[in-house]
């Protein structure tokens, strides 16, 4: 036998001695477990990372949806909680309502009625 | 006594504590194994947990090609030479190291002798490490050598001569 194959076989340890084996198992199980928990927080971050994909694809081309904030502007003017209407002067509406009361009118052949409506109208500005 | 095989079938139909029967009957040649190349019991045992584990995780699709111990001598080998490519750095800066020889302590001798040795054998040529630490380590013949690698027995032989010509060579100029 060549001495250096000698030297190597006498570092040969085929039996080792003392070995925890309960401990050994118990390592082993906690890394299996370990193992098991980060295969699954990858899975559903995949999961989660294919929704999110999905939502913002399905939104592209999408109308911008504005009609929740009409709606609440709208109250808002009902109820003259916003301050942005201060502002602005209330006979503007009333003229507007009454052009459109004499458009009725006039759309209903009321011809006299429609005149004598804008008249009052007018008159009353110039006193305001 | 179970064998391997019935123990493995047992498994793969989902008992637990089957797998837990394989792991002692091998745990201790296979820390063995990598004791003899690590010389350390720590890093020996880290590998074998390595081995069991990826056991526990391919073991369920085994298909009795081979022999289960065959098996278990393929992923112990393929976890030495890994880590033995890992350490492959560190153990030539290690190799530079003198060795106090003022020393005349045989214990720590012999233990740098057998370090010396295992990173010699890290250095040699993958084919020739493979049939170096079956042979040494696992203390299989060239037959069963041949067998795992796909190699003929010759070249087995060829390849192991070869390394214990290269080890003498490096070990005589060191």
């Amino acid at each position: 036998m060549i001495d250096i194959e000698k030297q190597l076989l006498d570092t040969r340890k085929s039996d080792v001695k003392n070995i925890n084996e309960d401990e050994f198992l118990y390592k082993l199980e906690m890394r299996v477990r370990h193992s098991k928990d980060n295969r699954r927080t990858v899975i559903y971050s995949f999961m989660m990372l294919i929704v999110l994909s999905i939502l913002t694809i399905s939104q592209y081309d999408n109308p911008v949806m504005l009609d929740s904030t009409n709606y609440i502007d709208e109250m808002e003017n009902i109820f003259e909680t916003d301050l942005w209407n201060i502002d602005i002067n209330s006979l503007d509406y009333d003229s507007l309502y009454l052009y459109d009361m004499a458009y009725i009118l006039l759309e209903e052949g009321y011809l006299w009625e429609a005149y004598e409506l804008i008249s009052v109208s007018k008159s009353q500005k110039r006193n305001i | 006594m179970q064998k391997d095989y019935e123990l493995i079938k047992k498994y793969q139909n989902g008992d637990q504590k089957s797998f837990e029967i394989i792991v002692k009957r091998h745990l201790s040649n296979t820390i063995g194994f990598f004791f003899t190349i690590t010389n350390d019991r720590m890093v020996a045992e880290d590998l074998a947990q390595d081995v069991f584990f990826k056991l526990y995780k391919n073991l369920k699709k085994f298909r009795f090609d081979a022999s289960f111990t065959t098996f278990l001598y393929r992923v112990n080998l393929n976890t030495a030479n890994s880590w033995l490519t890992r350490n492959k750095w560190k153990n030539i800066l290690h190799l530079d190291q003198s060795f106090d020889k003022g020393e005349r302590d045989t214990n720590i001798e012999d233990e740098w002798k057998r370090k010396e040795l295992w990173d010699s054998v890290a250095k040699l040529p993958k084919k020739q490490r493979i049939v170096v630490i079956m042979r040494i380590a696992q203390g299989l013949p060239y037959k069963e050598i041949a067998l795992m690698t796909g190699m003929s027995q010759g070249t087995a032989k060829v390849n192991y001569h070869h390394a214990l010509n290269k080890l003498k060579k490096w070990l005589k100029h060191d």
